[in-house]
């Protein structure tokens, strides 16, 4: 399965003369806690919620700062194209919660731990499918002795 | 089998519904039943409906167990 499949897009994005002010407006319309800035379908860097308090609100900066001012230029990303595990092994690496998401060098996506998450209960899904597909496996006298009082092994 | 979830809208960043459907044959109601009666008590299915305890535990490399 590839990252594709799985991210949000599109991506939440203001572009880079957004004003810190707009910024969280977005982030409240969007109800999400980052956004992507871009220019057109270039990313440019990302901004966080936390970016917003720590770089501006706490230091008495200008609501009206543009946030190109304040986001992290330098954004690791995934290609669409990846594999999913290779996202899952991203993440374990680099302690990020979200990563955008490129194809070639446009902006797609962008895939969070959230994303991930809802992926392993599809993944415990598949294995409760493997319990179910055994069942109906059983020739039909067997299927009906298997409601049993006692727990399920599987 | 496919998975459907929503989040929780009460402010909390949680799944609060795990919808989960299984696409079958025609299944006579015997066989339904059993199937049902298997998955509703396997270890994931218990699992997901009572999730296990869960702790954290934060140890220095190369001190732990």
């Amino acid at each position: 399965m590839k990252v594709s499949e799985y991210m949000m897009a599109p991506p939440v994005t203001v572009s880079p003369d957004t004003t810190v002010r707009q910024t969280a407006l977005r982030m409240e319309d969007a109800a999400v806690g980052s956004v992507l800035v871009a220019t057109g379908d270039r990313l440019q860097g990302i901004v966080t919620d936390r970016d917003l308090v720590v770089r501006c609100l706490a230091q008495g900066g200008d609501p009206d700062t543009a946030v190109s001012d304040l986001m992290s230029p330098s954004v690791a990303t995934l290609d669409a194209t990846d594999d999913v595990e290779a996202a899952y092994r991203t993440f374990r690496r680099a302690g990020v919660r979200r990563r955008p998401v490129l194809d070639g060098h446009r902006l797609v996506g962008v895939l969070t731990v959230d994303d991930l998450f809802l992926d392993v209960f599809q993944r415990l899904a598949d294995l409760l499918g493997s319990v179910a597909w055994s069942v109906l496996r059983d020739p039909p006298e067997l299927a009906a002795l298997r409601r049993p009082t006692a727990p399920a092994k599987g | 089998m496919a998975a459907n979830c929503t989040m929780a809208t009460d402010g909390t960043a949680r799944v609060a519904t795990t919808a989960l459907r299984l696409t079958v044959p025609d299944l006579s109601p015997e066989r339904t039943a059993a199937l049902l009666a298997v998955v509703e008590r396997c270890t994931v299915h218990n699992t997901l409906e009572r999730p296990p305890e869960v702790t954290f535990d934060v140890v220095r490399e190369g001190t732990g167990p």
